[in-house]
């Protein structure tokens, strides 16, 4: 294979995680920009919503089941039941950890979080055991080659439900009632209150969707990194970072972080000599240089701390 | 027509420090009255306290014959007063920047779920404020500041409020710029039968296109008068309108 080609299937496979922690990302960014809080549980949210879609696709296909039809209809369902579960629980939290310290220091409310993770992947270690899972293929995964690219059937859905997630939230944010006082309430929230908005509702539906999303890209990670109680931290982490190089706060700037940092992953590690063990330094190698470099994002505005 | 707003014996505190005292006005159905002080007076608080965006210390505050403000745990929340027909134009206008003129309104019709009731005031507001119809679809940040504040208020009408709040609506506008608001103001009293209570710097402005005013000290009411009487009174001339 010469050169080009492997560097083009380094950027389809960074194209696929980037696609995943993109999702994520979303997660962090929309609740930062309405709280300006980070949410350390996010990471755990995807690990939880990995599970349930893990055991409803078991639930519903057995132990081994040969990819057919069905077993992309439960995959399907598995990840519908996920997402709301999630949201479920994303809300819930919001309710119980983040509400209560919404007037207190800056800082109870991000060790709060801390703590949620803690609860979520330890009580996920409990349950589960610590042992990591496989999440079956739902389709057969031969890859279809183009020229001396392979692209695997799973890196398409993971894309192609990817983009729908993110066409659907632009949807949503630009052109519904709700999505637009969502972005109201995240630019000024006395103002939105004053149009009649209640904030305590568009916080918790910005819950609901960011951990919905999480629970998608958690079981779309789940393809390629196993399904296990810690899955959570790292994918969690480097989705955190993306969101902060496309700009946190920023849909887009997610959106485009996320991809962008999983080709550079992908892409940099093996340019770079950089070994396997060491390829998540790349990301936040990545972080440390756009936060000296442009520390609002790349989408970020110049916006300092309102009075 | 009877009495809507009555604000009866307030107080409020930012921490130790006391920023109205024992303040009681009344404000009736139809009327446009003016409150006018120093900078630092408590005007911009009194405002805030009607629409529940400060905690009161003591006293009450009703409207249209419901009590929506009292001590903390016996006040409706913003939203919710906003539900009841009030708007605020809040100083320094905070127009949704990074959002179009158009989603800005939008926004102030947000308890309205008629889209079609929407579209017709969308339309009348652009009519009654040309300059926004032309810009509807800029960000608001790329509008002036006498835009921005025509705008604030547009938004603030799309819910079609009983009692507008207006505070200081010419603040840091040219004077030309000013006149052309306190018009708009004065129609969108007499036509749209919108009460109004404003709060303004420009005392002079503020009394001649008022009924009644107030006058505030120090977080107390010193002086109450029909408009005009406040423009004669000597303290007020003194003090407010440089004479």
């Amino acid at each position: 294979m010469d050169t080009v080609a492997l560097y083009m299937q380094y950027i389809v496979n960074g194209l696929t995680l980037g696609a995943i922690y993109s999702l994520i990302a979303l997660g962090y960014t929309m609740v930062y920009g309405i709280l300006k809080f980070i949410n350390f549980a996010h990471g755990d949210i995807l690990m939880v919503g990995a599970f349930i879609g893990l055991l409803v696709y078991t639930a519903l296909t057995g132990e081994a089941a040969d990819p057919g039809a069905w077993t992309i209809i439960a995959f399907f369902i598995a990840m519908l039941v996920s997402m709301v579960a999630c949201a479920l629980l994303g809300m819930l939290i919001e309710r119980v950890a983040y509400k209560p310290l919404r007037n207190a220091n800056r800082l109870a409310p991000l060790l709060s979080a801390i703590g949620v993770s803690f609860i979520l992947s330890n009580g996920a270690a409990w349950i589960f055991g610590t042992q990591s899972r496989r999440f079956p293929y739902p389709f057969a995964n031969d890859p279809i080659r183009i020229g001396a690219i392979a692209i695997t059937p799973h890196q398409i859905v993971v894309v192609l439900v990817s983009v729908l997630m993110m066409v659907l939230l632009t949807f949503f944010v630009n052109k519904t009632r709700m999505g637009k006082a969502m972005r109201a309430a995240s630019l000024d929230q006395a103002t939105s209150m004053l149009m009649g908005i209640n904030v305590n509702r568009v916080i918790s539906l910005t819950f609901a969707i960011g951990s919905a999303l999480a629970a998608v890209g958690g079981i779309l990670a789940s393809f390629d990194f196993r399904v296990y109680p810690s899955m959570g931290t790292m994918t969690g982490l480097k989705a955190f970072v993306a969101a902060v190089i496309g700009g946190i706060g920023n849909i887009q700037g997610a959106m485009l972080g996320g991809v962008l940092l999983g080709i550079l992953e992908a892409v940099g590690a093996p340019l770079l000599h950089i070994p396997n063990s060491m390829r998540d330094t790349v990301a936040f190698a990545v972080l440390i240089i756009v936060l000296l470099v442009k520390p609002d994002g790349i989408l970020g505005k110049n916006e300092r701390e309102k009075v | 027509m009877g009495e809507i707003l009555k604000i009866d014996d307030i107080s409020v505190s930012y921490g130790s420090i006391r920023a109205l005292s024992d303040v009681s006005m009344t404000v009736n159905e139809g009327d446009i009255v003016s409150l006018i002080g120093a900078n630092g007076a408590g005007k911009s608080t009194l405002l805030n306290a009607i629409v529940g965006l400060v905690p009161l210390k003591g006293g009450s505050i009703s409207f249209a014959g419901e009590t929506i403000c009292q001590t903390k745990h016996h006040s409706l929340s913003t939203d919710l007063i906003a539900r009841r027909g009030i708007a605020l134009v809040p100083e320094g206008r905070h127009v949704f920047a990074d959002m179009t003129v158009e989603e800005n309104l939008d926004m102030g019709a947000f308890m309205v779920r008629d889209q079609a009731l929407i579209d017709k005031r969308k339309e009348e507001m652009y009519d009654f404020f040309p300059i926004l119809g032309a810009r509807k679809k800029q960000k608001t940040r790329s509008l002036s500041g006498g835009e921005q504040q025509m705008m604030a208020i547009a938004r603030a009408l799309m819910s079609a409020p009983r009692l507008l709040l207006l505070d200081e609506p010419g603040l840091g506008l040219a004077p030309l710029i000013v006149q052309d608001i306190f018009s708009k103001i004065k129609i969108i009293n007499e036509e749209n039968k919108v009460t109004i209570f404003l709060v303004e710097q420009n005392a002079r402005l503020a009394l001649k296109s008022s009924s009644y005013g107030y006058v505030l000290e120090n977080g107390r009411i010193v002086l109450q008068d029909n408009g005009e009487a406040l423009l004669n009174n000597e303290r007020v001339q003194k003090a407010y309108l440089g004479a």
